[in-house]
């Protein structure tokens, strides 16, 4: 069941008649009239801030490779890439802050803002690999040729309600796990907000995967069985989060932390760093790095856990991917997997891609939004338990469906 | 060879010769010449060993090289971990393969190689070498299990060294008196370049000589280099090497004459050329099983993956490089405006004026299969 924010220009009750036979279930800030013509129709309505088990991105982004001032030309990111809005990182965000809570995202287009075709498919998308769901909310222009009927917008809505169909139905795969080795440890508020969220949206980029910890959650424990902790506060610890983390250490973790987090003081002996500008020391079966000058770059800094970490565990190796986000996630009662694929770029750039997670499977199959019957794929094994699997060409999502794994 | 010292430049004739306007074209003595090995090999399968010991062999044996030395490898590692030509491997398409390298530091386990030490200068990356081999789906321990003692180093910038190690040019070079490079280039008895048979887009041609372009750390000659002293990390590729936009970190040695021409094809074959004359190759092993036609990487616009089913082996850079522009179906003596130099400079014939080796095919001796046997035209036709 999808929410959509009913537009403004759909002024009758009759513009119900639209969401006749599609997935749209709930209607978001409605007027009185049409509400009330809803809930006689099977479906919910509601004010957005009258839904206590729902917690809404903040400040979400129309997601896309963000255009430029020039024409023809994407505006650069800090790695020479495109620069890509996007929302993974936030709605990951959202659920461990809001944990339990269902997430919406409501993004909408800029007004006036030219828009590709796509660019709705990747709006509805990119929360679905994530677990959590957009609130379909149309531009004016768009809204009124959806009411209208009129032929190119009426095309699009069908092919906006194909795809939120397509992911309705297979809503069990957000019950799979998501693989990741990190666990990324922030109050991200104060001081460290900027850092703390800007490392997320890196690291998505860098295709390292992580999982959120509140700082104030990890004197419970350390969920998901992390190799390495990034503790970015540059506050100490408390009592209870520092035992965790030292026992994590103890039994073989790599714990990245702060300078102002006076974890350096911990370890007994140092060890040969693997990058400069960190001092590493061991303790117990595993160790500690931390850097010689406080953190200030989320660029830097996502770059420096990724060689901290290294290589040697990654959950999923992407090839060719560009301006794409990769999410790999694997169930927990059989051998299947899931590798999600987002297509910043909406077709362009998105040729010759292959995964590799880092489990063994014997078989995959290809569904994307352009051909929703899946196709078989072949798997070949590549090193020491990776799955390498290639992608057909596709334009803005893409599922690969893995099946007998066996843990490496 | 000993490393030319600071005083020998300031005291010695390559300093006079400079003053007095150096003319490599001048030099009278006969550039070296070494015998090269060159075998029919159709696979990165079981054949690859067997068939480079027979080729060492040829060379007079490996242990007469490698025993009781340390060996440094430059790899061929271009461009970054995640990008392919297609969905291949890059080992099959512009990469040196796995089995080729694995191979080879097998071989020199054997052979009584004390230390073997795998370099590369990963793409604007302090990255370890292992996780950059790991990230393309390789398995670095192969090569750590193939011998005894092999390591693996990162040398696009400081690395694990405490400072850069300076390499002078003799004659003063063409582009550059001298290069600050990471300590492995040093600390090494024996070096080894392990190349792929490629065409290049701004240099003609990337073998064994072209390939020592990236033993240049990006710290110093790259584009985010630091203006004074060396950068910490690389932040881009060796693009001022390419276009002479600016100059490498002053800690190091500037461009002999900042006037010369800004121009790709004048400068990358010169750099070469004085990079091979300064950290001298002792063997260079060239992989022509599987490739590239066109260019180096899978971002020059055509490339095409190609299978010539050859290994190139030789104890002198230019000799090889030249029989294997043959097997290429190019003419080593040719200059620019001919194929493949029709915007370039000939790397080879820069080399050879610095004495480095000989690129003419009559005084080089060609050992195993005929390069009749083994040519590979990379042109159907001329490219204009």
């Amino acid at each position: 069941m999808f929410p959509l924010r009913w537009p403004a220009s759909w002024n009758g009750v009759w513009n119900l008649d639209v969401l006749k036979g599609t997935p749209v279930g709930c209607l978001l800030d409605a007027p009185q009239d049409v509400a009330a013509a809803a809930e006689s129709r099977g479906l919910k309505s509601s004010k957005r801030d009258a839904l206590p088990d729902t917690a809404f991105v903040s400040d979400p982004v129309w997601p896309g490779v963000r255009a430029s001032q020039k024409a023809d030309v994407a505006d650069a990111g800090p790695t020479g890439a495109p620069w890509i809005d996007s929302n993974g990182w936030n709605i990951a965000l959202t659920q461990a802050e809001a944990a339990g809570k269902t997430v919406w995202v409501e993004s909408a287009p800029e007004k006036g803002a030219v828009l590709r075709d796509g660019s709705y498919l990747l709006a509805l998308a990119e929360p679905e690999i994530y677990g959590a769901r957009w609130v379909i909310n149309l531009d004016d222009e768009f809204a009124k040729g959806v009411a209208a009927g009129e032929g190119n917008a009426a095309g699009r809505w069908k092919s906006l309600m194909s795809a939120a169909r397509f992911f309705d139905s297979r809503r069990a795969w957000s019950s799979f796990d998501r693989r990741a080795k990190l666990a990324v440890v922030s109050s991200f508020a104060g001081s460290s907000e900027f850092l703390g969220k800007e490392f997320l949206n890196m690291a998505d980029r860098r295709n390292l995967p992580y999982r959120i910890v509140t700082a104030d959650g990890v004197s419970k424990g350390l969920p998901g069985g992390p190799q390495a902790v990034l503790w970015i506060d540059e506050e100490p610890p408390g009592a209870g989060a520092a035992r965790v983390l030292r026992q994590f250490v103890n039994d073989g973790g790599l714990l990245i932390a702060s300078r102002g987090s006076r974890i350096s003081g911990w370890g007994a002996s140092s060890v040969p760093s693997l990058i400069p500008g960190y001092e590493t020391k061991a303790l117990g079966k595993g160790r500690v790095a931390v850097p010689a000058q406080a953190w200030d770059d989320p660029y830097i800094l996502a770059r420096d856990a990724r060689i901290l970490i290294g290589r040697r565990t990654d959950v999923l190796r992407l090839f060719n991917t560009g301006s794409m986000a990769a999410l790999y996630a694997r169930s927990n009662s059989d051998r299947r997997g899931i590798v999600h694929l987002l297509n910043y770029t909406l077709g362009r750039g998105a040729r010759d891609v292959s995964v590799a997670p880092g489990d063994r499977y014997t078989s995959a199959a290809i569904t994307t939004l352009d051909h929703p019957t899946p196709e078989p794929a072949k798997v070949v094994l590549a090193e020491k338990g990776f799955s390498e699997v290639a992608v057909p060409q596709f334009s803005v999502y893409a599922a690969v469906e893995l099946t007998g794994s066996k843990e490496t | 060879m000993r490393d030319m010292t600071r005083r020998d430049w300031l005291t010695g004739s390559v300093a006079a010769a400079l003053a007095s306007g150096f003319n490599a074209r001048a030099q009278t003595t006969p550039a070296p010449a070494a015998p090269v090995a060159v075998a029919r090999c159709n696979s990165y399968g079981a054949e690859v060993t067997p068939t480079l010991n027979r080729m060492f062999d040829q060379l007079g044996g490996l242990r007469s090289i490698v025993g009781g030395k340390t060996v440094a490898i430059k790899l061929n590692l271009t461009g970054g971990p995640e990008q392919r030509l297609g969905h291949l491997p890059n080992g099959v398409t512009y990469w040196t393969h796995p089995a080729v390298i694995g191979a080879t530091v097998h071989l020199m386990g054997l052979a009584g190689a004390r230390r073997i030490r795998l370099l590369e200068s990963p793409w604007a990356t302090i990255e370890p070498l292992e996780d950059f081999m790991l990230a393309a789906n390789w398995e670095p321990r192969d090569f750590a299990n193939a011998a005894r003692l092999v390591e693996f180093e990162n040398t696009n910038y400081l690395g694990s060294g405490k400072q850069y190690a300076r390499f002078m040019v003799p004659k003063g070079g063409h582009m550059f008196r001298g290069f600050d490079l990471n300590h492995s280039y040093r600390d090494c008895d024996v070096f080894v370049s392990i190349a792929k048979l490629k065409e290049h887009a701004t240099a003609g041609i990337t073998l064994s000589m072209k390939n020592c372009f990236g033993i240049t750390p990006c710290t110093i000659y790259g584009e985010g280099a630091g203006v004074d002293e060396p950068s910490i990390a690389p932040r881009s590729g060796r693009g001022p090497f390419h276009a002479g936009n600016r100059q490498p970190s002053k800690s190091a040695l500037p461009e002999n004459d900042p006037t010369s021409p800004r121009d790709g094809g004048y400068r990358v074959p010169r750099i070469v050329a004085d990079l091979a004359a300064a950290r001298p190759i002792h063997l260079a092993i060239i992989d022509g099983i599987q490739t590239i036609n066109t260019g180096e990487g899978c971002w020059i616009p055509g490339v095409t993956p190609v299978a010539p089913g050859v290994l190139i082996a030789g104890t002198n850079p230019v000799s090889t490089d030249a029989v294997s522009m043959a097997i290429m179906g190019f003419d080593p003596m040719a200059d620019r405006g001919r194929a493949p130099f029709e915007k370039c400079d000939n790397t080879l014939r820069l080399a050879e004026e610095l004495g480095v080796g000989t690129r003419d095919l009559k005084r080089i001796e060609v050992r195993g299969a005929s390069i009749a046997d083994v040519r590979f035209p990379f042109r159907a036709k001329p490219r204009a």
